[in-house]
């Protein structure tokens, strides 16, 4: 029988490392998901993660909601860089946490523009905006497959050993 | 090695419809998603709320609560005995013909004795605007799931290119 949910690769850190990368992802599966669990040596409790696909540097843009104590919102970025809503753990948060993200990216080697589907945990017991709870919809305008995906941190400027990047193929037969 | 996560079916949508039912869907499983690649044929708005129904039930038997974004504002929102039940929103042809919503819907336990639950998770960004939306829906039946239909509730057809797949999870 076909395997449907397929580990395709993995990155788990047992050191510092500036960026993740994942490169020649094969086109042949229908989505993609990426669970991140990772940490930064940012001083501070959360970071972000800026993520790119293709080596791409145009045509990103999101609409976020998140909340932290108290804060409910949501924001919109656009004509982006990249895309940088997708939060983790940081070098003073609560020792032994990392964020729990997972990053659903949809009909990735499709023909129309790429969408991704963002769900982000950082928590640390504590009750600042230190931790957040977030979702994102993210858009890259752009109609070709995607073939890697690169992880960096906002301000790092490195994930920090015990971050873990697991990528899964989703095959619809 | 039994297999747990199993593709059953993907539809795409060949002609603009009014609608798209889904039918057929077997009790074997122990959970199903149903991930959806949303485009609607509705103008000038960007994006679309969709809604589903079960079995054909066209009673005020759904509810829903949600939790979403627009890029402005955060804001949640409940309804009771209403009838379809909403799942997220669609991009359209407002946005343009390569945009397209993510939908991801889980039913748990959509074949068991009691009423029947989901989780939607919702992206629908069109660079300057947009929806991320979490969902939960309830249908009021006891009835297992073999069926479901999507509409826009803006009454816009659903798109060509349109893509509904069905997994079903298997607890054993």
């Amino acid at each position: 029988m076909a395997n449907t949910y397929v580990a395709l690769a993995k990155t788990v850190l047992t050191g510092t490392q500036a960026t993740v990368t994942f490169s020649s992802i094969a086109s042949t599966y229908t989505d993609l998901i990426l669970v991140i669990s990772a940490r930064t040596d940012y001083a501070s409790t959360r970071d972000n993660i800026f993520v790119t696909v293709n080596g791409s540097a145009t045509g990103y843009s999101e609409t976020y909601l998140y909340g932290y104590n108290p804060t409910a919102a949501s924001a919109a970025l656009s004509s982006q860089t990249k895309w940088s809503k997708i939060y983790c753990n940081a070098a003073t948060s609560t020792s032994n946490t990392f964020s729990n993200d997972e990053l659903y990216f949809s009909n990735y080697s499709g023909s129309t523009y790429k969408t991704m589907s963002g769900s982000d945990a950082v928590e640390g017991n504590i009750t600042t905006s230190g931790t957040i709870i977030a979702a994102t919809a993210d858009l890259w305008q752009n109609t070709s497959a995607i073939s890697s995906i690169t992880l960096t941190p906002e301000t790092g400027p490195n994930f920090v050993s015990g971050s873990s990047f697991y990528l899964y193929g989703i095959k619809n037969s | 090695m039994p297999a747990t996560y199993e593709p059953i079916a993907t539809y795409t949508v060949g002609t603009a419809v009014a609608s798209y039912t889904v039918n057929s869907i077997p009790a074997t499983y122990t959970d199903l998603r149903v991930v959806i690649n949303a485009h609607s044929a509705l103008t000038p708005s960007q994006d679309s709320l969709w809604s589903i129904k079960f079995n054909g039930d066209t009673g005020n038997n759904y509810s829903t609560t949600l939790i979403r974004g627009n890029g402005t504002a955060a804001s949640s929102l409940a309804q009771s005995s209403t009838a379809p039940a909403r799942i997220g929103w669609a991009l359209t042809d407002g946005a343009g013909a390569s945009y397209y919503g993510s939908i991801i819907l889980d039913i748990f336990s959509y074949a068991g004795a009691t009423y029947k639950t989901y989780l939607s998770n919702n992206a629908a960004d069109w660079n300057g605007g947009g929806y991320v939306s979490r969902i939960v829906g309830l249908w009021r039946s006891t009835s297992a799931i073999t069926s479901f239909t999507l509409t826009d509730n803006n009454a816009a057809n659903i798109s060509v290119g349109t893509t509904i797949t069905l997994y079903g999870i298997k607890a054993a």
